[in-house]
């Protein structure tokens, strides 16, 4: 089968003062229809970038510098602007983490969609508002909702206006950046559920998050990101079961879990630099099991049953 | 302030990366150097500004650099010796103002209350009046004289300090490490002297340059309507009066070189002004 | 022994009005942020305190530190009823109370050495002397793991990340060996892979202090971790106490329940107890019990007489129709 997105060694920089920043380092990854994919990491390991990487919106100096994003058959990276415009939107939509910050406060929530609908489609005003009463419902919130000004609504609230957004197009995939990371726990439930019931609509999902145990309890497959690489990939259960790489591990032991009968252990060290990566291994000096050949060269990429995973101890 | 547009639109164009630095090494060349012409007026200027260096109203020449004026006095001396009053009164005027106004703004702004509200009241009433004006106003009631019109002119700025200050100090007191600090249990004074006040340093040395600025302008003007130096005393302001009655006859060069002057030196303190704000703009400095 | 004692405490907020508002209307609104709370702190406890945004969960906890003022109720330190004192009595309570806030990028002074914010509170309570002070907070940043407290004594605020930041507001809260410390949401804004070592860091002054905590957190598997007993708040009200595996394992409040079946987990369990809608209004609450609107299980009673929160030391609950499950 056909993969629906396909990204090859991708690499996008930021150019500081400082020097080159490569936020994301040399990722491949691909996403089946229908896939529910969660891309875990803390701040700064690339996960946002890379999702803006797929849709094209990276601004100076942010820059992609290589590699192939291949969505239903074309490489994002070779469309003009004018064609990469109809795909956003259209093909694929985004779900960002401030929604107060993308919805016009001026405008009624029915008239932000309708104007959405027909930047794209030709269709009358009264059609268009008819469907964004259906989209809204089909977000959880009543039909009426189309009448509110986004400050009458609450933060779970607008942020499924946003999802009503994205998914106003009927785009393929998905892209959600920590879409309930400012909502309480049983809102984030709600909305996480849309998102799920989403992919047996047809649609695929990519959620970015921070937070290991909703990528775990949501996604069919986890990507663990660090320091801009992919550092391990597989099935969301045999990768929480049986981590491979130490960073994973690490993670997972470092991370309160509400039924895990546990004690936390701390993760040494911090994120590096990524202007002045570590040579070798960008993990070695934060990882327990750092060899001398991960002082020195960048691990091999790996696939051990099954699972991807970039760390010199599956190495040959 | 006029002066701070102008200098913005006039050096962006020139300096392609007008950032705020350049604007600061910019603005503090012009200040040098007319702080220089104050300081060693007596070797810089060719005569002795007050006396007869060559026949009235002659041109610029080699030998009067800037022609001389109607008494014969040459200008260049002038206009050197003339940026000694000016920068005294405006200094010592914006010293004055700004230990004035910074204090009343921390503690009517940090207190708040019924004393905030009066003390508020009066300075924007006062803020209200057009500077010149209001400058002219106390000198008028002082008399001319420079320790007057240092007064008059430190009167006007009072507000400026104070609106800035007491702004920065409202949004201070609600920041998050004031709160750390009053719950460790440190006093008021405390509050204001290490948390509130270090955090107002570069917003009052960005006023203070632009405030100059300003005052240099109502500076000019109070002394060309005779307000602080009586004749033969060289000052820019009154020298431009003196050259006026002058200039339709041709006279340019009595009222052209203490007026570019003026502009100058406000220039030189506005690029100042705006290059600082622009490095210290809220949002660097993280 | 009890040191910290919450009675009946409320917290109203003034609801800001609009010109137009003020001109029509004759009664003054509030905003019921904390509306009766009743708890202790045992010497050497840990009660975390949870619930959603807008629950009052940080009044109560900048209510105890005296940052702001109770509308009602009182507030006992060591049985001594300190919910009215002022100036140099407060402070002198002060010493033993203190606070870590959820931001550490607005907690420090961007303006003073990182030392300095740990000397201060020593000099303002005039426990030790401008050189004595300088070396106990270099002494305190390293038991933080700011290694070598020297250099990071001297540098600002800016040239630290948000965990050492954080570990920074630690040591300002633990050099005065409080009896007591409220912490905020002192783990949300860390980074995942370094909050597990601020975490066992808390704990480890819990520990060594034999310190009492209040720890605030709308995460309920932080709460768990660290906690002896958890206070769980909806709408400005402490819906259930108890020891921390009662109300995980045995929760009786239906919205207690609901927030265990929506927290995330690598073996999340088989519990679904739903809510319905949204928040109600804290300006204008719904009679009876306040979380009957969104209770799938809500009955007449419930929308006529408010509940008590009734039970044992071990477990006590504000509901009429108490659950009756166990999660294991």
């Amino acid at each position: 089968m056909m993969s629906l997105l396909e990204i090859r060694n991708l690499s996008t920089y930021y150019h500081s003062r400082r020097g080159v920043l490569r936020a994301v380092d040399m990722v491949s990854l691909s996403l089946d229809e229908r896939e529910f994919v969660g891309i875990v990491g803390e701040s700064g390991c690339g996960k946002s970038t890379l999702a803006f990487s797929i849709m094209r919106l990276i601004q100076p100096p942010g820059e992609i510098v290589e590699g192939e994003i291949i969505f239903s058959g074309k490489n994002l990276l070779e469309l003009n602007d004018e064609e990469m415009r109809r795909v956003r939107g259209k093909e694929i939509g985004m779900v960002f983490q401030d929604p107060m910050t993308s919805l016009d406060p001026l405008e009624k929530i029915g008239d932000q969609i309708v104007e959405t609908i027909q930047m794209h489609e030709d269709i009358g005003k009264k059609e268009a508002l008819e469907k964004a009463r259906e989209l809204l419902e089909s977000v959880g919130l009543p039909g009426n909702r189309v009448n509110y000004y986004p400050h009458q609504l609450s933060g779970g609230q607008r942020q499924r206006v946003m999802i009503a957004l994205a998914i106003a197009l009927n785009p393929t995939l998905l892209i959600a950046d920590e879409p309930t990371t400012a909502l309480d726990v049983i809102v984030q439930e709600k909305i996480m559920n849309i998102l799920k019931k989403m992919t047996s609509e047809g649609r695929s999902i990519i959620l970015i998050t921070h937070d290991f145990s909703l990528a775990a309890e949501k996604s069919d497959r986890i990507v663990i990101m660090y320091a801009g690489w992919i550092v391990e990939m597989g099935d969301s259960k045999k990768l929480v079961n049986d981590p491979l790489h130490p960073y994973t591990k690490g993670l997972l032991e470092s991370v309160p879990d509400l039924w895990l009968e546990r004690r936390i252990k701390t993760m040494p060290g911090l994120p590096p630099d990524l202007v002045n990566p570590p040579p070798g291994c960008k993990f070695h000096p934060r990882c327990p099991k750092a060899m001398d050949v991960c002082r020195k060269e960048e691990p091999p990429e790996v696939q051990v049953n099954g699972r991807f995973v970039k760390c010199w101890l599956y190495g040959v | 302030m006029q002066v701070k547009n102008l200098a913005t639109k006039i050096f962006r164009p020139i300096i392609p990366e007008a950032e705020g630095r350049n604007m600061v090494i910019a603005g503090m060349i012009i200040v040098a150097i007319v702080l220089f012409m104050a300081i060693f007026a007596d070797i810089i200027s060719p005569y002795d500004p007050t006396k007869l260096a060559g026949k009235p109203l002659s041109p610029p020449s080699a030998q009067n650099l800037m022609g001389t004026d109607n008494l014969g006095r040459d200008v260049f001396s002038r206009v050197i010796y003339g940026s000694r009053i000016v920068l005294m009164v405006v200094f010592s005027a914006s010293l004055v103002s700004m230990s004035i106004g910074v204090p009343i703004g921390l503690i009517s702004g940090y207190f708040g209350g019924k004393l905030d509200r009066a003390i508020s009241m009066i300075m924007d009433s006062m803020y209200a009046f057009p500077s010149l004006i209001l400058a002219i106003a106390i000198a008028a009631v002082l008399g001319p004289s420079v320790v007057n019109a240092v007064v008059a002119i430190s009167v006007v700025y009072v507000p400026t300090y104070f609106r800035m200050t007491r702004g920065q100090t409202l949004s201070l007191k609600s920041r998050l490490f004031v709160e750390a600090a009053r719950a460790a249990g440190a006093g008021n004074l405390r509050i204001m002297r290490r948390y509130i006040f270090p955090n107002l340093v570069t917003t009052v040395i960005v006023v203070f340059s632009l405030s100059i600025a300003d005052a240099i302008l109502t500076e000019a003007g109070l002394s060309f309507l005779g307000f602080i130096v009586t004749a033969p005393t060289p000052d820019w302001g009154f020298d431009l009066s003196s050259g006026r009655p002058y200039l339709p006859s041709g006279y340019w060069w009595m009222i052209t070189f203490p007026g570019a002057m003026v502009m100058i030196l406000a220039l030189g303190f506005a690029l100042i002004g705006e290059g600082l704000s622009e490095l210290y703009a809220p949002g660097r400095e993280r | 022994m009890e040191i910290i004692k919450v009675e009946g405490l409320k917290k109203y907020f003034p609801v800001q009005k609009s010109f137009l508002e003020v001109l029509f209307s004759k009664e003054l609104q509030f905003i019921k942020a904390v509306d009766g709370v009743s708890f202790t702190v045992k010497k050497g406890e840990m009660l975390s305190l949870v619930g959603e945004s807008g629950c009052g969960k940080t009044t109560v906890g900048r209510m105890l530190v005296g940052l702001e003022e109770p509308t009602e109720g009182r507030i006992y330190f060591k049985e001594r009823d300190i919910t009215s004192l002022r100036g140099e009595k407060r402070r002198e309570i002060q010493r033993h109370i203190q606070i870590i806030f959820q931001d550490p990028y607005a907690s420090l002074n961007p303006r003073m050495k990182i030392g300095e914010h740990i000397t201060d509170p020593l000099l303002i309570h005039g426990i030790a002397t401008n050189e004595e002070a300088k070396r106990m907070a270099i002494e305190m940043l390293e038991r933080v793991g700011l290694v070598p407290g020297e250099q990071f004594y001297n540098r600002l605020p800016y040239q630290l990340s948000g965990g050492q930041r954080q570990r920074v507001a630690i040591a300002r809260a633990m050099v005065l060996k409080p009896e007591f410390v409220v912490a905020d949401e002192a783990v949300s804004m860390i980074d995942v892979s370094l909050r597990a070592a601020i975490l066992n860091l808390l704990m480890s002054f819990k520990e060594e202090y034999n310190l009492s905590m209040l720890f605030i957190t709308h995460d309920l598997s932080v709460a768990k971790l660290v906690g002896d007993r958890i206070a769980v708040m909806y709408l400005g009200k402490i819906v259930e106490l108890g020891e921390v595996n009662e109300v995980i394992h045995k929760p009786k409040h239906p919205y207690t329940a609901a927030l265990l079946s929506a927290v995330p987990s690598f073996e999340k369990r088989d519990l679904r107890v739903g809510i319905f809608g949204d928040v109600s209004n804290p300006i204008d609450l719904p009679p009876g019990c306040r979380y009957n609107p969104r209770c799938p299980f809500a009955k007449d009673e419930c929308r006529k007489a408010e509940p008590e929160l009734i039970g044992t030391d071990r477990h006590s609950f504000a509901c009429h129709y108490p659950l009756d499950i166990v999660v294991e």
